[in-house]
């Protein structure tokens, strides 16, 4: 069960967005989501799928490993479809019965949105497939060093993300553990209501959490013990540079934002783009 | 033989809480560690063998007398570093002492703590690897690779530093008899083929069988000292102490009792095929 966690891993490879700067990567991927909350109508918004669909075919790996990462977020994408099509009304009635009232408008804003939700998931998991998780640590450590004048410790930070991301596989195989443990001495995991399932975690969720701490504390002796002294006077094994494929990518990225911005003026009327614009 | 680290009068206490009164553990033992050497120090639970691991490389501190590392007193906050690049400790645990999710990144943590340059990092890396055989996981994720294979890349990440000597803290103990094999081979290579110093505690007696010289500790004293074959001839000692012998020597022993002697005294089972055969042919 747990090991369907997808999101969030490293899938080796040598593509060319494997190659790209990890920092180009994450400040694109922001970007790519802000375009697809500003992508306003079906030509804009199909524009933005297309373009994540060439970037998934040059990041070369299975496009079912990025439909896999959609799996457990279709109760999100029902329940906010559901929500924006009963609350947005504009455009002509379709459905009217007792007090639901389904628009025109309403179902495609739920469409819209839906397709925003997996654009965003599945751009994210993009970043993640083709970054180590190093190489994102570093990125998110090189583009937060400006907040080291506040005193805020960026290093730690970031190694504290690396060793987190370290140890997600690790404890949900011991979580696994304890829950076959638990359930051998007859604890019961699947039945009964909300709260007596919740009360039923508290044996799993105790020996994890000792365990961790140990975890930690051998840890810690094995960083000190290969020298770690912080952050101070560390290099790292990869040097990072913004290359050729960094700017292509950000002319690209340029071109579909212009893209974006004329189709939304083109079929909404100069008036629309002009609001958007303006909340931008 | 020059040594390597030298322990004189050796003496540490430890608290089990805050406010009780310390338990002593080691009063006054001295060894040395010769360099190029290969060590087993054997011992059961509690005999102090993990707490003198820690001593080697200044993770713990004496209370009295001085372990010295290529002649730096492991007191001394300001050669810290240069003591813990010259004695990698190689621990229990392979899952608590990786620390990235990438095998090559995670090799390359101790020469980035040491501020190499990245070029010299890398040859670092692709040499550790190459060492334990594991090059061709370079790029691969930590976390699916078996407990021998994650063994031997904490193995690297130490050796990524360039030590001189190599202390590993049971570090078949949580492996399956694969990967015992895998790390127990890997080690013994490095200490032939690189002239690595290794230092193994184990309390498994056949591993002490492939070392140079053995040390069998109880209760933070040294016991017996000396080649696997002269330490295992102190049949009753080593019965006293709970350690159990490799079968080679179990029956050899049953054999001494029954008047038969085998000759040279096996200690693996290659070597007990060997002697039975002489002693058969006679």
């Amino acid at each position: 069960m747990l090991n369907d966690i997808t999101f969030g891993q490293y899938y080796p490879g040598n593509g060319v967005i494997h190659k790209m700067d990890p920092r180009a990567k994450i400040l694109f991927t922001i970007a790519f989501i802000v375009l697809s909350f500003i992508a306003g109508n079906a030509v804009s918004l199909l524009l933005v799928t297309f373009a994540l669909g060439a970037v998934i075919l040059l990041s070369r790996i299975p496009l079912k490993m990025y439909l896999k990462t959609l799996k457990p977020i279709i109760p999100i994408i029902i329940l906010t479809s559901i929500i924006n099509a009963l609350y947005v009304s504009s455009g002509k009635v379709l459905v009217e019965w007792q007090f639901i009232t389904i628009t025109s408008g309403g179902l495609l804003t739920a469409v819209y949105m839906s397709t925003r939700i997996a654009l965003l998931i599945m751009c994210s998991s993009m970043l993640t497939y083709t970054t180590t998780p190093t190489q994102l640590t570093d990125a998110i450590e090189r583009l937060l060093s400006p907040l080291k004048y506040i005193k805020l410790d960026v290093h730690s930070l970031a190694m504290m993300m690396t060793i987190a991301l370290r140890f997600i596989p690790t404890l949900i195989e011991e979580t696994e553990k304890i829950m076959s443990a638990q359930k051998a001495r007859g604890a019961d995991m699947e039945n009964g209501g909300l709260l007596k399932r919740i009360k039923a975690l508290i044996p799993v969720l105790i020996p994890l959490l000792i365990s961790s701490f140990r975890r930690a504390s051998e840890l810690a002796d094995a960083m000190e013990c290969r020298c770690y002294h912080g952050g101070k006077g560390r290099t790292r094994i990869k040097k990072l540079h913004m290359g050729l494929i960094d700017l292509v990518s950000l002319i690209a990225l340029a071109a579909v934002f212009v893209g974006v911005i004329f189709a939304n003026a083109c079929l909404s009327g100069v008036l629309y783009s002009l609001f958007i614009g303006g909340v931008l | 033989m020059e040594p390597i680290i030298q322990i004189n009068d050796l003496e540490f206490s430890y608290t089990v809480e805050e406010d009780a009164t310390p338990i002593p553990l080691f009063q006054g033992v001295s060894l040395s560690i010769e360099k190029g050497s290969f060590t087993a120090i054997l011992g059961h639970n509690g005999s102090g063998k993990s707490t003198l691991a820690r001593m080697l490389n200044g993770m713990l501190l004496p209370d009295g007398g001085t372990v010295t590392v290529n002649g730096m007193d492991t007191t001394d906050q300001d050669s810290q570093l240069a003591i813990r690049k010259t004695v990698g400790l190689v621990f229990q645990n392979p899952d608590n002492q990786i620390v990235s999710s990438i095998v090559e990144e995670d090799v390359a943590f101790g020469p980035e703590n040491l501020g190499l340059p990245s070029d010299e990092i890398r040859k670092r890396v692709d040499h550790a690897l190459q060492a334990v055989d594991m090059l061709s996981y370079a790029d691969h994720s930590t976390n699916r690779l078996s407990g021998g294979q994650k063994q031997r890349i904490a193995i690297a990440g130490v050796l990524a530093m360039n030590p001189s000597c190599l202390v590993l803290d049971e570090p078949t103990a949580m492996l399956d008899p694969k990967g015992r094999k895998e790390v127990l081979d890997t080690v013994r290579r490095l200490n032939r083929e690189q002239g690595i110093t290794v230092v193994l505690i184990t309390h498994y007696m056949e591993e002490a069988a492939l070392a140079d010289r053995c040390i069998v500790m109880e209760h933070g004293r040294v016991l017996l000292d000396g080649t696997p074959n002269e330490v295992f001839a102190h049949r009753q000692t080593l019965e006293q102490t709970g350690l159990t012998m490799p079968a080679a020597c179990q029956l050899a022993y049953e054999l001494q009792d029954m008047g038969i002697s085998l000759e040279p005294f096996p200690l693996t089972e290659a070597d007990c095929i060997a002697a039975l055969e002489k002693t058969l042919s006679k």
